[in-house]
């Protein structure tokens, strides 16, 4: 596709509308990766995190053992059982979409600071939005930066589209990192080996499914995800992730299986 | 010693949502509501657009402002300035060093910091003042003591933009994040002021053909499926989601009453309005 030069486009800038679809498409353009290599894994809450010890823990060794070895990882919390509980209290007190994101954001701030006190013996710094611009002095210094995986959206969220939990959530926060650094995966650690057909925990006949499209997977029209909806969304449209990898943290080995890019779970590839 | 089977049950908190995916599509239909509660009902939300009033200096922004300070006594509200010129050229210069979408929008911010500074200068002896976002909730006391909050209308996305549709530059800009400021709030009215009446069949700049619309339902102007707009998609996209706003005003700041009618709902004298059907 011919794209014009950035001296044409500050020309057109100046007297086009930016909603012309004509002058979106010319800026399209591979972007540059800002930390090539670096490994993006997010915890879930409800699936890992609320599990305590027993689950979090081996999960940990395994990170911290990865990281010993040179690979750059950044850590990413979910929210969990109690962000479902102030969600279910905010619907109830029938308070707008952007005031939920406002009080789930808290709780995935919680658990990425239980990783951090957790991992502060081997470098595991929890990182906010200030400090993001201080990403490869961490690298350098052979940190595991923690972030929470919620975007910074709060009172600024989206309306879903349907009902009123916020649609951009902790794996969302979590790709969107990885896609502005440019990582080519992202790993959600979570409870399940991957994406199946229907829940495995209500129906023990679903069938798993370890590698599938984003385009597949939308015409299946699934009832129930193992990820976040608008994660696939984003993913059709990414620049630089080409696949998202879902898998069990509870099988001891997975976590640097996934970490050295081998398929370990349910691979999502971009089309 | 034989090592004790390790348990993985969770520490649950009861809800509706324990154990249950919040992907799934029956979940979420549980969750829909009839009613929002508004939070700021009686104030209304007002967007000046960057590259088509302050740009424009002074002979621009003076008559608006004096006509904002003939409304203060009757109406609260809360002002937003866009980015303009200086915003596109830093996208132009990003986009040819190959910064993301996520560095433009951080960039973006800079610039609206600096036209919401501009503004606050001109209103600061009127009650005028700042609010940054993490101050959000700081807002009623601005308004219930009459003043006049500036914000930044880019929402935060900053690094965790969205891909875009189209091309590289963030979809969810000014127009969006004004929206939404709007829209949490469940604010009284929402008013895009632009240099132009309102909203036409084509850019009336260019085509002296182009027909004037003076309202239209959101879904049928998205069906349309225009080559440009006088809003972002973005905005129009939520507008036709919105539990809260249900109308936008684009009125053309270099007349001289059009804010007014609208900020008085006569719909006829205030430029174009977007409903949503």
């Amino acid at each position: 596709m011919p794209k014009d030069s950035a001296k044409r486009i500050w020309e057109r800038f100046q007297n086009e509308s930016l909603t012309s679809k004509d002058l979106l498409a010319a800026t399209d353009r591979k972007p540059i990766r800002i930390i090539p290599g670096v490994k993006i894994v997010k915890i879930g809450g409800q699936s890992i995190t609320d599990r305590g010890r027993a689950a979090l823990y081996p999960i940990l060794d395994e990170i911290v053992e990865n990281r010993r070895r040179g690979k750059k990882i950044m850590l990413f919390s979910g929210g969990g059982t109690r962000a479902r509980h102030a969600y279910q209290i905010a619907l109830d007190l029938e308070l707008p979409s952007g005031f939920l994101a406002a009080v789930g954001g808290p709780i995935a701030l919680q658990n990425a600071r239980m990783l951090q006190m957790l991992l502060a013996k081997h470098g595991g710094i929890h990182i906010g939005a200030e400090q993001f611009e201080m990403l490869p002095l961490f690298f350098k210094l052979g940190c595991i930066p923690i972030m929470l995986g919620m975007p910074p959206y709060t009172y600024w969220e989206e309306i879903p589209l349907k009902g009123s939990i916020p649609d951009n959530r902790t794996d969302t926060g979590t790709f969107l990192t990885g896609e502005f650094l440019g990582a080519d995966s992202v790993l959600y650690i979570k409870d399940e080996n991957g994406l199946y057909t229907e829940d495995p925990k209500k129906n023990p006949k679903a069938e798993f499914i370890p590698k599938i499209t984003v385009s597949e997977l939308k015409k299946m029209d699934l009832g129930d995800l193992v990820v976040e909806r608008v994660v696939l969304e984003y993913l059709s449209r990414a620049k630089n992730i080409k696949f998202i990898e879902i898998f069990n943290g509870l099988v001891k080995g997975n976590v640097t299986k996934a970490l050295s890019g081998k398929h370990t779970g349910t691979r999502i590839y971009k089309d | 010693m034989k090592e004790p089977e390790k348990d993985f049950s969770r520490f649950h908190v009861k809800s509706r949502f324990m154990r249950e995916s919040l992907m799934d599509k029956g979940v979420m239909e549980s969750t829909v509501k009839e009613n929002q509660l508004a939070i700021l009902p009686e104030h209304n939300v007002i967007m000046i657009g960057g590259k088509s009033l302050m740009d424009r200096g002074k002979k621009a922004m003076y008559p608006l402002v004096e006509e904002i300070l003939e409304n203060q006594p009757n109406y609260g509200m809360v002002l937003s300035v866009s980015g303009g010129l200086r915003m596109r050229h830093s996208y132009s210069v990003a986009l040819d060093l190959g910064i993301p979408p996520g560095g433009l929008t951080m960039l973006a911010g800079t610039i609206e910091e600096q036209n919401c500074r501009m503004l606050y200068a001109l209103l600061a002896k009127h009650g005028g003042v700042r609010m940054v976002r993490d101050n959000f909730e700081e807002l009623a006391m601005y308004l219930y003591s009459g003043m006049l909050p500036i914000v930044v209308p880019m929402p935060p996305h900053f690094w965790w933009e969205k891909p875009p549709k189209y091309g590289n530059i963030p979809a969810d800009g000014a127009d969006y994040g004004i929206f939404m400021f709007a829209e949490v709030l469940g604010a009284r009215s929402l008013i895009y002021i632009k240099d132009q009446d309102g909203l036409y069949t084509s850019d009336p700049a260019k085509n002296p053909k182009a027909e004037f619309i003076p309202k239209i339902g959101v879904s049928e102007l998205l069906a349309r499926d225009m080559e440009e707009l006088i809003i972002e998609r973005n905005a129009l996209e939520m507008l036709s989601r919105a539990r809260a706003i249900n109308k936008i005003y684009i009125v053309n700041g270099l007349k001289r009453g059009t804010l007014t009618a609208a900020l008085e709902g006569r719909e006829a004298d205030a430029g174009t309005v977007i409903y949503q059907d």
